[in-house]
């Protein structure tokens, strides 16, 4: 798979290199992060490697880079989510160099990105004195439970922990899970209930009175509303035509794009039928599971540029057509900001901070590496169109 | 206590704003300072960010020799549908203990399931002044530990369905060297999971090379039986279109279709088995044990014969240690577990429960709540729980309302979503009386297990003077160590203050010891009929389907586990509407399954749903997000 650097990664970790040279030099020299190791041929296996070295703090490694506590949450010992208010900060500071690793026409065992992209940086940090960080996707949980292979490097050059990397990470992949799949239970539901309710009842339900009896619309309403050229803000006033076309978004079932995700391997969800059940009332539907990295969601979380960026790439996400083939845009479904909530935990950071194994020999004091790892997943363009 | 630099106690406004609101309010201590007031030491707990902890097993080591403190469940009278404050009780009254009676307390809560807060509205961290905080950091993902149920649930379903697949496509040696391929040298070797099903093969040797054509058979097919398989697929979103499924429907699949469904996260036994372990060996065995179904010739398949057992306990390794999070007025609390309280216990978890204890030390409080009524969670709660934990709890509060005892004395019929009749929005003190039969079932029933019972009546602006003393006195008429009125909902701790010296006396005053309601060497059926009869049943009637499986579990060997009743939360009896304190009925026990590895056997008393749908207007509508300053907008 290629190593995808991406604008918003590489532009925080550029800036985090942007400091004065000298001072570079002083706080490099003063690390408390380094440590010899030894090195054994032939080389020993990935995990044996990695558990034969105890990370530091990664408190430490994000004291080195000058980043203040205030700009990031630890979540445990050895992971840490860099906060984008670190952006902010670090404004006025001009950009690092920018590497891309990419690589020849691969054979089905892979030719050694990533172990390479590692490699690099820890000669660039441990041999050659320069600030770096490298910035890795998040590799996907269900193919470490099914073929052997992470995505932590290999042999001498790689992330550690090496079981933390691989698995769970912070929770980045399960938001996108449970947001693909609200948005999944959305469309459904919706049309299930635009099926057995008037209009004048879905009406009632959307904008229900309150104790006194009076209507409004939601944030997230005026969306539609908008959309729609409606520009009345009190519910009350609403025309039974505008009703209509407010209330129902008239799903047509066979241009449903959007599928449900888990981040399992698991071939016996890739084409089945929902909706079976006695209550669903004969609404059969036939469709599938992805794996969780190709849902769209990731791919915005990987494309966005801030927090009201990814707001409004999250709303517009396409997820079918209306019957009268228009596009149904997701905030149709008034699940934007939902969707933004679930997923502003894994942009609270994209990035993580931990620590490396360094390669040293046993009689030459290696400066440590210092890898700033970005935890956002391989873009993946989704087209919905037909 | 005096000393401490967390605890504050609120300034409160009337009338009581929206909960979000309150928990907006108020700035959060950093959690660190919360765990240096118990004295946790940074070893033994991982920060997640600065308002949450997961405080390590590794202090169980540290703090064995230390003698506990006392442990309070909060369980409840027979619920409306809009919930009787359970919650808002548990954390006020530990508020009250901490904040205004100086005493070292932890609340020990369920994490609530995420699905539900983008349903219908309603999280789970109290209400009003009584609030677990961040509360939305409380009621989404938290640290992430039902996304870690999730994943492991799933990754043994998936196991399940290649297994069969591959076992109908391959021969018995084709089959073996791929579960024992030779490596470089040739040489084949077993995985350790593998030892677990050799051994209950009765299979000792120890090469793969050594085994006879018949034993690689036995050894390489579990031979699944299709219809057999009770382990589902779960997620944590509402999802009523996955309730029936079917699935394997691709070409690739060669026809291998099968109907099956999903649950809510929660509802799995992966969930169960996390409330109930004591320790990370222990969750390794619950979880190697977890039946999926049977062979063809009826032997109970697990995951360990799947070999997976290993591969779940690495997904779950993170999970077993509870999450520190804080109240309104800066108390500990310890999230951790929420199983679902029909299929499964509805307690949080043993971990957490030892955890605290420990850390409280003699003389400070513990205080756990139970999930529904009393005939449920704190049924549940003694017979399950603290038979596997040993734990021995002092006191059992039981919150009543004025709003659920009307029902019970034939008020009209409460509807979730619809506004309350006028029968309860005026006083009745006749009305109230009459349901007080329900509350004094619950306070004999929970009386027999040896703890003091404590009435906390949660008090609402429409109850008058006589309708609360009405409650008092038949509480105490019913055999209450004492019957409080709280206003915690308004008023915080402060409004528990005379709760917490309820349960300070009755925690110092047990007389007698904890006593089950029966023992696990009962059969199953004189179990069921055990807790029926404290139900107010007259006896018990089993359909053909549930005599099947009784008699199935009973000839696999597990009928020493305890009972886990699968009934409606809202009546003693199955019927729904049945209020007050029926007696007389017969229970119809409609099937009966099992959560082998968690440890229990399941009676269905009607049909449970396990994954809750979306109406019409979900509250996500209202859940937005505030960009700028990254304040979550409309959780409720």
């Amino acid at each position: 798979m290629e190593v995808v650097i991406v604008a918003i990664a590489a532009t925080l970790g550029n800036l985090l290199m942007g400091w004065d040279s000298s001072t570079i030099a002083d706080k490099m020299m003063s690390s408390t992060t380094v440590r010899k190791l030894q090195v054994v041929s032939p080389v020993p296996v990935d995990i044996d490697i990695a558990n034969s070295v105890e990370p530091v703090h990664i408190s430490q490694i994000a004291k080195d880079l000058n980043l203040s506590p205030n700009h990031y949450d630890l979540y445990g010992k050895y992971k840490a989510k860099v906060l984008l208010s670190v952006l902010d900060e670090l404004q006025g500071s001009e950009d690092g160099y920018y590497v891309v690793v990419g690589g020849i026409t691969p054979t089905p065992l892979g030719e050694g990105k990533s172990t390479t992209t590692v490699g690099l940086c820890q000669a660039l940090g441990a041999f050659l004195d320069k600030k770096v960080v490298t910035c890795l996707r998040q590799p996907s949980q269900g193919p470490t439970f099914g073929i052997k292979g992470g995505a932590a490097g290999g042999g001498y050059s790689q992330v550690i922990p090496m079981d933390e990397f691989n698995l769970h990470l912070t929770g980045d992949i399960h938001a996108i899970t449970a947001a693909n799949n609200l948005l999944a239970a959305a469309i459904d539901t919706r049309i299930f209930h635009e099926s057995t309710q008037s209009d004048k009842a879905l009406f009632n339900r959307l904008c229900p009175p309150n104790k006194e009896g009076k209507r409004s619309f939601s944030d997230v309403m005026f969306r539609r509303l908008t959309k729609l050229g409606i520009s009345k803000t009190n519910p009350d006033d609403l025309t039974p035509e505008e009703v209509n076309k407010f209330a129902r978004l008239d799903i047509d079932p066979n241009s449903i794009t959007w599928r449900r995700v888990m981040d399992i391997n698991d071939r016996f969800l890739r084409k089945i039928a929902i909706g079976q059940g006695l209550d669903e009332k004969g609404m059969v539907r036939e469709t599938g599971f992805d794996i969780s990295v190709a849902s769209e969601i990731v791919a915005v979380l990987a494309l966005t540029t801030s927090l009201a960026d990814m707001r409004k790439r999250l709303g517009k996400m396409v997820i079918g057509n209306t019957r009268e083939s228009h596009f149904t845009f997701c905030f149709m479904l008034d699940l934007i900001t939902e969707m933004a909530q679930e997923t502003t935990r894994a942009l609270r950071t994209g990035y993580i901070l931990v620590y490396i194994y360094i390669y040293g020999s046993t009689n030459i004091f290696k400066k440590k590496t210092i890898l700033f790892c970005f935890n956002h997943l391989k873009p993946i363009f989704y087209f919905c169109l037909h | 206590m005096n000393s401490s630099t967390t605890v504050r106690k609120l300034q409160v406004v009337s009338p009581v704003p929206a909960d979000i609101d309150i928990a907006n309010s108020v700035e959060p201590v950093h959690i660190s300072q919360i765990a240096k007031e118990l004295n946790l030491s940074p070893n033994h707990y991982d920060l997640y960010g600065k308002y949450k902890a997961k405080v390590l097993l590794s202090v169980l080591d540290e703090l064995q020799g230390s003698e506990d403190g006392y442990y309070v469940v909060v369980g409840g009278i027979t619920p409306t549908p809009l919930g009787e404050g359970k919650s808002t009780t548990t954390v006020g009254l530990c508020q009250a203990l901490g904040a205004f009676l100086d005493k070292k307390v932890v609340t020990c809560l369920r994490q609530p399931s995420q699905g539900p807060t983008f349903g219908i509205k309603g999280g789970a961290a109290g209400g009003g002044y009584s609030q677990v905080i961040p509360m939305d950091e409380f009621n989404l993902h938290l640290t992430g530990d039902i996304h870690a149920i999730t994943a492991a649930n799933n990754l043994l379903a998936a196991a399940i369905d290649t297994r069969i697949f591959h076992e109908s496509t391959q021969s018995d040696k084709a089959l073996f060297n791929r579960l024992c391929p030779p490596n470089k040298e040739g040489k084949r070797s077993f995985s350790d999971v593998m030892f677990r099903r050799l051994k209950k093969l009765g299979i000792s040797k120890i090469n793969p090379d050594d085994l006879t054509p018949d034993e690689v058979n036995k050894f390489a097919r579990l031979d699944i039986d299709p219809n057999s398989i009770t382990w589902r697929r779960v997620m944590d979103i509402n999802d009523r279109f996955l309730r029936k499924i079917t699935i394997g429907q691709g070409p690739d699949e060669k026809g291998m279709v099968r109907e099956t469904g999903f649950d809510i996260s929660v509802a799995s036994e992966i969930m169960a088995v996390l409330a109930l372990t004591t320790s990370l060996a222990d969750m390794r065995e619950r979880l190697g044990k977890m039946v999926i179904g049977n062979s063809r010739s009826g032997d109970p398949v697990t995951a360990d014969d799947l070999g997976v057992g290993g591969a779940l306990t690495v997904l779950m390794k993170d999970a077993i240690h509870p999450t520190l999070m804080q109240t309104l007025e800066g108390t500990p609390v310890l999230v951790h577990a929420g199983p679902f309280a029909n299929i499964a216990h509805g307690n949080s978890s043993i971990v957490a429960d030892k955890i605290a204890l420990k850390l409280v030390g003699p003389g400070g409080f513990v205080v756990t709540e139970a999930g529904f009524g009393a005939d449920i969670g704190a049924e549940k709660f003694m017979n399950i729980k603290c038979r596997y934990s040993g734990l021995t709890p002092q006191c059992a509060i039981i919150v009543a309302t004025i709003r659920a005892l009307k029902m019970h004395g034939g008020g009209p019929a409460v509807v979730a979503g619809k506004p309350l009749d006028h029968a309860y929005l005026t006083e009745n003190v006749a009305l109230v009386e009459a349901g007080c039969v329900n509350m004094a079932r619950h306070i004999s029933n929970t009386k027999s297990y040896g703890v003091n019972v404590v009435v906390a009546i949660n008090k609402f602006s429409t109850d008058t003077e006589a309708e609360l003393n009405a409650v008092q006195s038949a509480a105490l008429a019913a055999g209450a160590y004492d019957a409080v009125i709280c206003t915690h909902h308004a008023h915080g701790g402060k409004g528990a203050v005379d709760l917490g010296i309820a349960v300070q006396k009755a925690c110092k005053n047990v007389t007698q010891p904890l006593k089950f309601l029966y023992p696990v060497e009962l059969s199953i059926k004189e179990k069921i009929e055990a807790i029926a009869k404290s139900y107010g049943a007259r006896g018990v009637e089993y359909s053909e389907q549930a005599e099947k499986q009784i008699e199935m579990y009973s000839k696999q060997g597990f009928s020493g586990l305890p009972i886990c009743m699968a009934k409606t939360q809202y009546s003693f009896s199955d019927n729904a509407a049945a209020k007050g304190a029926p007696s007389g009925f017969v229970l119809p026990i409609r099937d009966v399954r099992a959560s082998i590895g968690a440890g229990f056997i399941y009676p269905l008393v009607g049909t449970m749903s396990t994954m809750p749908g979306l109406p019409t207007r979900p509250c996500f509508y209202d859940i937005g997000l505030d960009t700028t300053t990254e304040k979550v907008i409309g959780l409720s």
